[in-house]
């Protein structure tokens, strides 16, 4: 959109004289930019997108032009003017607030309906229906079915769409996008807004929010008025003491000493931090510092979150500690400064947390980053730099959900009790989401609901209908929001909550002995209660040498953030490689990005150890390091998350697929972590990315993802929005690996299949980084110990991925059993000596103790026929067969030793089919035990089963 | 070749009877879908694929009767609905003589099975030399004094992990020499049980199971482990895993 005309009030002389006088009575004589650019173009009944940032009257920018159309034109209707749609239930307090002045001043009702209205408000909005209504998406979908207040919503003609950035990635804005559709059968044609903060591909956006149907894109830059610093605190001898008394490392101590003078300092600061983890390990500091300083996340009871917010709004407290909740629009008035808390991980984050800070009109928005290690700092910086260009990260609208088609083909079937099948595609299909959704697709979805009872689909007629479990599943269902339960995090020693966890984690990886760091500390599972929802810990007094079996849930880091901190490695690593000093590399960095001299040097240790002390290759963008100690092997790829994960899983399950056995994976950002089986080797890892065809890569992830935990979880959540699942709680009843089993080949797993590469994989970037692996573009190099820069990444959890033929187990407890058989020794030399053993026990080479033969047979220690046998003078034929078998034997052993013995002590080897066995000259241990394994399952199959 | 043999691959095993050869499969738990929705999770009903199987292995296997070890139904009660229905099924379609040990879950069974079908007290019976029972309770000395004595119930698992960690959890068969000690101590007088014992693997694949090689899953039947200290693990493919106990 262009800008319109030149004087600064043009913008308001689109609205009515209703709204101008309302205008000039709230002093607001100026627009704001977002203002001047769009409301001219909303006052004229078009869909748009407003992009800009938080306070810049974003609210005022769609309202005051739906305000318009409600009171001209003979009034407002009966029914539902207008909807303002927002994610968040804490947001509706505020908003509202801000509408409500509008609406006395105009004569129109503005009220909210979310899922804490009472029955009695509930009821006066449907018979007499407000002409602005406030609301979730949930809600909506729970408003579409009710007859009363279709009739209500059959007169709205604007739609706003508050946070639509939040939402176009989530499958709660892809059931959203639907509902909308749906709401378009009862209104006709709804004009929709969307409000958005800095996002990548604003046109994606708008065809989100309007089912493609053309949208006004407005957007503001912000870059342009914010400033970042990046600072990695040094610890002092205060830090050191404060590390005491908080019982904490002297580093964390630095960082909320460093977090504090910037509280002191300033009037309002938000401080952001990146999980609920965070949020709790610094929240505790504080408080027992007795800072003021208030937490605000998720979990919190919505009264502590409003008194919070109000304390902090009132200047009663300096410091707000928040998680992304507080990142939409919650008014919490003005803020002088914002800290984000480690590497806010993407520019889209940064910008919108850093927008928070300093709205009077053109102020600067000022931020500092405080940072905890190497990767953090440098991952900050290339953050900040991006920011700086505006290099702002893509929204991934999430496409084709088949679970939200599931729950939304009940919705159409709720509205209107029965459906021809091509009507709801029809209506799902109008969505911007679900454009390439396919009939038969469509269809299958379908009967599945319909298998599992929760609609009723008449093949012949083609319609769909409720049945007797529709309307149950349809209010268990109306949110997309996966249900996940909290559990406390208790220590037992202690006796206190030390903390909570998300479920997904407990299933994952939680069991007794499993270890943890929250709040700072590193825990010890010692039990888990299902029943009270409680993991039972124990503190671990010396966590030194200890690695945590997982640290909690990380936000994914971005491929180009990723590519950016390898790009600085790559600089860094070829300024130190020729001899420029690391002080003069620091100061370069320092002039270069917003950070101090002293930061840039701290971030650069690593890197300088491992060029001038170590002389290895550094890892960076245009270059894997793969580097192996002992069973670990680390590749050191600067990817970011997904990709890693991608790699990770592949590299793992071929590895899987070679040996029989489970490898571990923990994939960060810039390093891929493998606990391999014995033999594995770098080079072997190597040899997957050199050697794998990139275009077998989604199909090769898809079979290693059925044995995953990861594909196990989504998929109960998946099943539930399905209603394959009603009543799942937690492990109870049905098991995870039971509930796989049923649900394989159904729509369900599909989808679960689909929402796994969605979310936490990238398999189009990977596959490029193997083409350009296998082309020479991107260099490989094998370092034979663990590098500086290498070993300097925080675990993030070992899953361990086990592939679908896993027989390394196997063949390990077939080696253990004939190891514990017992064997009897016989001499045939001197047939004097026999000697009964365990297997393990034999020597390399035996050998007579009477005569000094090394013509040992192996026999079994109830032979003792053939050693009468080999004894007699006068064999019968029988005898004189076994003698035979006998020298046979004991010439095997005789040439090949005590694998000999093992082989003969095998079930149903002789000593043809152990030479057999031993001829092979197999390379490692488990290729020769796994052929006697195959001799024995022969065995069974053609002799006896037991 | 063994008085009990089991089909490889297969949850399933061939007993000479004296004269005849019977197919024995346990843990048929007919209609467990049912269970499995009120518990919440929706799947449809698998009774004809576990028809079909059965039907084909004793076929296969030429046997001229069918012995059930017990939990032939799933709920614990007499059966109705769906699974009264694939009771029904089972046996209309199985066209050899079928026996059918009392399980725990099988109460009210004589009255759902057809009248040529044989029902047999819990306590198990005794065809040539191979003695059948469910395994909840302890079995009549007439069946542990057979040279085999077979029983299900116990849905034997078998936990592997490999040296990075891994594990894999798989149905396996437990058979060993019984030691009569504690059978003698349960009756009050001497019981011969001189044969061996098999612990069928169940053959319903959407029932859970004993992981008998993992410390604190003990095992179900009263007699176990006592009964059979010796008892070693084989996994349906015919691998011999050894001890369950050093598994």
């Amino acid at each position: 959109m262009s800008e319109t005309g030149g004087g600064r009030m043009d913008a308001f002389t689109h609205l009515g004289s209703e709204v101008r006088n309302a205008l000039s009575e709230r002093g607001f004589t100026t627009p704001t930019e977002p203002q001047r650019r769009a409301v001219p173009a909303l006052a004229d009944g078009r869909n748009g997108l407003v992009v800009a940032p938080t306070g810049t009257g974003k609210t005022e920018t769609a309202m005051l032009p739906v305000f318009d159309a409600l009171v001209s034109d003979g009034g407002p209707p009966d029914g539902f003017g207008a909807l303002y749609v927002t994610p968040l239930r804490a947001l509706n307090r505020d908003m509202r607030e801000r509408l409500d002045w509008w609406g006395e001043t105009l004569g129109l009702e503005v009220d909210v309906r979310h899922g804490d209205t009472t029955d009695y408000q509930r009821r006066q909005q449907a018979t007499d229906p407000p002409d602005v209504l406030v609301t979730t998406p949930e809600t909506l979908q729970a408003m579409l079915t009710g007859s009363t207040l279709r009739d209500g919503l059959a007169d709205v003609e604007h739609v706003v769409v508050d946070e639509v950035h939040e939402l176009a990635g989530a499958k709660r804005g892809a059931q959203l996008a639907i509902g909308l559709e749906r709401l378009v059968e009862v209104a006709g044609r709804v004009q929709r807004i969307g409000l958005s903060a800095t996002v990548g591909d604003p046109h994606e956006i708008g065809a989100f929010l309007t089912g493609g149907r053309g949208c006004e894109i407005i957007e503001v830059d912000v870059t342009s008025n914010v400033s970042f610093e990046v600072r990695e605190p040094a610890v002092t001898d205060a830090d050191e003491r404060l590390a005491s008394e908080l019982l904490t490392t002297p580093a964390m101590a630095s960082h909320v000493r460093a977090i504090r003078e910037i509280v002191d300092r300033h009037d309002s600061v938000l401080i952001f931090v990146n999980t609920r983890q965070t949020a709790e390990a610094l929240g505790s500091r504080f408080k027992e510092l007795d800072a003021d300083i208030g937490v605000h996340h998720g979990s919190l009871s919505k009264d502590a979150r409003i008194d919070v917010e109000d304390r902090f709004k009132s200047g009663e407290l300096d410091g707000l500690l928040c998680t992304s909740s507080m990142e939409l629009g919650i008014d919490v008035g003005g803020i002088d400064h914002v800290v984000q808390y480690n590497s806010p991980r993407g520019v889209k984050r940064l910008l919108q947390r850093v927008g928070r800070a300093g709205h009077s009109r053109d102020a600067v928005s000022e931020g500092t980053v405080i940072t905890g290690s190497t990767d953090d700092t440098l991952e900050a910086l290339a953050v900040a730099d991006r920011a700086n260009d505006g290099a702002v990260e893509d929204t991934q609208v999430h496409h084709g959900s088949l679970d939200t088609v599931a729950n939304q083909i009940v919705g159409v079937v709720m509205d209107v009790g029965e459906t021809e099948a091509w009507h709801a595609y029809n209506i799902i299909t109008r969505a911007y989401p679900f454009k390439q959704l396919t009939e038969e697709t469509f269809r299958a979805v379908a009967m599945e609901l319909h298998r599992n009872r929760v609609v009723y689909v008449d093949e012949d007629d083609d319609t769909i209908s409720t049945s007797g479990g529709t309307w149950q599943y349809y209010y268990a269902n109306l949110s997309m929001i996966p249900d996940e339960e909290t559990y406390e995090v208790y220590d037992m020693a202690g006796g206190r909550q030390v903390g909570t966890l998300d479920e997904r984690f407990v299933v994952n990886f939680a069991e007794p002995g499993a270890t943890f760091v929250q709040r700072g500390e590193m825990w010890r599972i010692t039990n888990i209660d299902e029943d009270d929802q409680q993991v039972e810990v124990s503190p671990i007094e010396d966590p030194a040498g200890e690695v945590p079996s997982w640290t909690g849930q990380e936000i994914p880091v971005p491929y180009a953030v990723a590519q950016a901190v390898g790009g600085m490695r790559a600089t860094g690593g070829r300024q130190l490689g020729t001899g420029t000093p690391k002080d003069a590399v620091a100061r370069d960095v320092a002039a270069r990005y917003p950070t101090t001299h002293r930061t840039a040097g701290s971030a650069l240790d690593r890197m300088a150890r491992h060029v001038t002390e170590q002389d290895a290759p550094v890892p960076s963008a245009e270059r894997i390091v793969v580097e192996q100690a002992g069973s670990t092997v680390v590749v050191n790829a600067c990817f970011g998350h997904e990709v890693n994960e991608t790699l990770g899983r592949l590299v793992s399950a071929l590895l899987g697929q070679q040996t029989g056995s489970s490898v571990g994976l923990d994939a960060g950002p810039y390093r891929i972590e493998l606990e391999v089986p014995s033999r594995v080797s770098a080079t072997d890892v190597v040899a997957v990315l050199r050697d794998t065809d990139p275009d077998h890569v989604a199909g090769l992830l898809e079979l290693s993802l059925k044995q995953s935990e990861t594909l196990k979880f989504t998929l109960a959540q998946v099943a539930a929005k399905f209603g394959a699942l009603k009543r799942w709680k937690g492990r109870d009843g049905v098991g995870l690996s039971r509930l796989l089993g049923a649900l394989e080949d159904t729509p369900v797993y599909e989808e679960a299949i689909r929402e796994v590469f969605h979310t936490t994989l990238d398999v189009a970037r990977a596959s490029d980084v193997l083409a350009r692996v296998q082309s020479g573009e991107l260099g490989v190099e094998i370092v034979g110990e663990r590098t500086a820069v290498g070993a300097g990444g925080r675990s993030a959890g070992t899953e361990l991925l086990t592939p679908e033929h896993a027989d390394a187990s196997v063949v390990q407890t077939i080696k253990d059993r004939i190891q514990d058989d017992r064997v009897k020794l016989f001499c045939v030399h001197c047939a004097d000596w026999s000697h009964e053993t365990m297997v393990r026990r034999v020597t390399d080479q035996p050998e007579c103790p009477r005569c000094g033969s090394t013509r040992i047979a192996a026999l079994s220690p109830w032979a003792d026929e053939v050693i009468t046998a080999v004894r007699a003078d006068d064999k019968d034929d029988e005898q004189d067969d076994r003698t035979q078998r006998a020298y046979r034997n004991a010439s095997i052993v005789q040439s090949h030793g005590k694998r000999a013995v093992i082989a003969l002590s095998a079930r149903g080897v002789g000593p043809r089919n152990a030479a057999r066995v031993i001829n092979r000259h197999r390379e490692t241990e488990a290729e020769f035990y796994r052929d006697i394994l195959e001799r024995e399952r022969e065995y069974a199959r053609t002799k006896a089963f037991w | 070749m063994a008085l009990v043999e089991p089909v490889l691959g297969e949850p399933a095993a061939v007993a000479e009877t004296g004269g005849g050869r019977a197919l024995v499969v346990a843990d048929y738990h007919a209609g467990i879908e049912v269970s499995l929705r009120r518990k919440g999770l929706e799947v449809e009903g698998r009774g004809p694929q576990r028809r079909r199987r059965l039907r084909r292995l004793v076929r296969e296997e030429g046997a001229d009767r069918l012995v059930v070890l017990g939990d032939v139904g799933h709920a614990i009660g007499a059966p109705e609905g769906a699974e009264r229905e694939e009771l029904a099924a089972l046996f209309d379609a199985v066209d050899v003589p079928a026996t059918v040990v009392v399980g725990n879950h099988d109460s009210g069974i004589e009255d759902v099975v057809p009248a040529d079908v044989t029902v047999t007290p819990s306590d198990g019976t005794v065809l040539g030399d191979v003695g059948f029972a469910h395994g909840h309770t302890w079995p009549s000395q007439a069946v542990l004094e057979a040279e085999t004595v077979c029983i299900g119930h116990e849905h034997p698992a078998v936990r592997l992990t490999d040296d990075v960690g891994g594990t894999r959890v798989q149905r396996a068969w437990l058979r060993g020499p019984l030691d009569p000690a504690p059978f003698t101590d349960h009756y009050g007088e001497a019981v011969d049980a001189h044969g061996d014992l098999a612990v069928f693997p169940a053959f319903n694949d959407l029932s859970g199971g004993t992981w008998v090689n993992v410390d604190g899953q003990g095992f179900l039947a009263p007699f176990l482990p006592a009964g059979c200290p010796d008892a070693e693990l084989y996994l349906q493919d015919g691998t011999r895993l050894g001890r369950f106990d050093r598994v």
